[in-house]
Formats: C-alpha cells, structure tokens, sequence
C-alpha cells in the first residue's frame, strides 16, 4: 500500500513537471519566434 | 503573429499525433529561458503594442531589434542540443544579417508592401520604417542581401496577408521541430515509471 502511494506520488510529481515544462516550453517557444520573427502582418497603417 | 499561429498549428498537430499514438509528452529542460523574456518584453513594446510602438523613432527601434535578436541568438546556443534549436537560432541569424546589413530593420520592397495592402500606399514612405513593424521599405536595387528580405507572400485567398522571410521559414521550422521532439520518445501507459527524475527517463 505505501509502495502504491509512493509510485502516485512520483507518477503525479512526474505528470506536473512535465505540464510545467510544456507550458514553459510553448510560451518559451512563442516569445522566440514573435521577436526572432521579422514577417510584416500587422497591417495597420497609423489612423486606421 | 503568423508564427505564433504557425506554433498553435504545429501543437495541435503534435497533440494529435501523441494522443492518436499514444505517446506521453516529454518536453526537454530549456536552458536561461529568462534571455527570450528579456528579449521579447522590449520587443513587445516596441512592434506589438500600439500605444508605445509609435512613440519610437526608427533608430530607436532598429537597435532594440539588433540587440535583442543577439539575445535571441545566445539563447539558441545556450541550447543548442535540442532538436530544432540550430534552425531556430539560424533563421534568427539569417534574419540578423539582413538587418545589419540594411541599417538595422528588415528590409521590404515597395512592390511587396503595396500587394499587402494595396489601399494604404501613401502611409508609407521609401526609406521610412513601415509603420509599427520591424521592416524598411527600400527597392529591390537598393537592398543588401535582398533574398533574405521579407519577399515571400502568402498565397491568395487565404485570410491572412503577410510577408515573410527565408529566416522566418528557418524559425517556423525549427519551433514546429522543437515541439515535434516532445512526443518523440514512445512511452505508452504501459510503461513502468520510472524512479528517476524526469528528463532521466529511459
């Protein structure tokens, strides 16, 4: 039984890190390719 | 932001493929992930916020566009092991070298910004920065290294308009590879856990 409850436990710590590192790595990965980007698409000419 | 599209894309097709497959995502550890923070903030402010963006002049916004694409470019090597990561930074460096080779911002021809927007000609002028972006409008003849410029425009009909570079090409693929490798490694539910740390998993 505390076997089971330690391999939860290491199961779901696992899980979270690799979420946390997901979500770091797309925001990581969307922030480099904004500013390491250089296409024209915002189309708004000042005044419009 | 058709990059950051082209990232949403590249996801859904990577969670697709570990859900139809499978396979457990495994994003690798980034290293000095604060560098693209440093880097993105001033460039937020400078060509994606309005508010700010027009209060910058051109010079100004050249060197926040110099100075933070070798930020971008330290962080590439910073991690360079991973998969993508050599066509992330050398898109980023494709995209460098044309700027500094045009005095700072990424070069556009008047023929392309006109088929972009076809109906806002007279707001831009040759030799000015075309409005909030990170481009020049110079003429073909007068640009250095004109085929890294932003020359390739998407097709007709789709909802989009953009103009985009060979360095852009590099830095959508290297993100899309990137992703690609988080789902790589073929773990299935079956699979023991493993007592190391993740990351050490064999």
């Amino acid at each position: 039984m505390k076997f089971k409850m330690e391999q939860t436990l290491i199961d779901v710590t696992t899980m979270d890190r690799n979420r946390i590192r997901l979500i770091v790595l797309l925001i990581t990965v969307l922030m480099f390719v904004l500013s390491g980007g250089a296409p024209v698409d915002d189309l708004t000419p000042p005044g419009w | 932001m058709i990059l950051a599209y082209a990232v949403l894309l590249g996801l859904l097709i990577v969670l697709l493929r570990a859900g139809l497959q499978q396979r457990t995502l495994q994003p690798p550890p980034l290293e000095s992930v604060w560098i693209v923070f440093v880097a993105f903030v001033p460039q937020w402010f400078a060509f994606h916020n309005p508010s700010t963006g027009w209060l910058l002049s051109d010079q100004m916004a050249a060197a926040i566009l110099v100075v933070t694409q070798v930020l971008l470019l330290f962080f590439a090597w910073r991690n360079r092991s991973l998969p993508g990561m050599w066509a992330l930074g050398g898109g980023v460096a494709l995209n460098l070298l044309v700027i500094l080779a045009n005095g700072g911002l990424m070069p556009v021809s008047p023929e392309v910004a006109t088929r972009l927007l076809p109906e806002a000609t007279h707001t831009w002028s040759i030799g000015e920065r075309l409005w909030m972006t990170k481009d020049v409008v110079l003429p073909v003849e007068a640009m250095s290294l004109p085929w890294l410029a932003d020359r390739f425009l998407l097709p007709e009909g789709l909802p989009l308009r953009s103009a985009f570079s060979l360095g852009d090409v590099f830095i959508a693929w290297g993100a899309f590879r990137l992703l690609w490798s988080t789902a790589e490694q073929n773990q299935t539910d079956d699979t023991p856990i493993s007592l190391q740390p993740s990351g050490e998993t064999q």
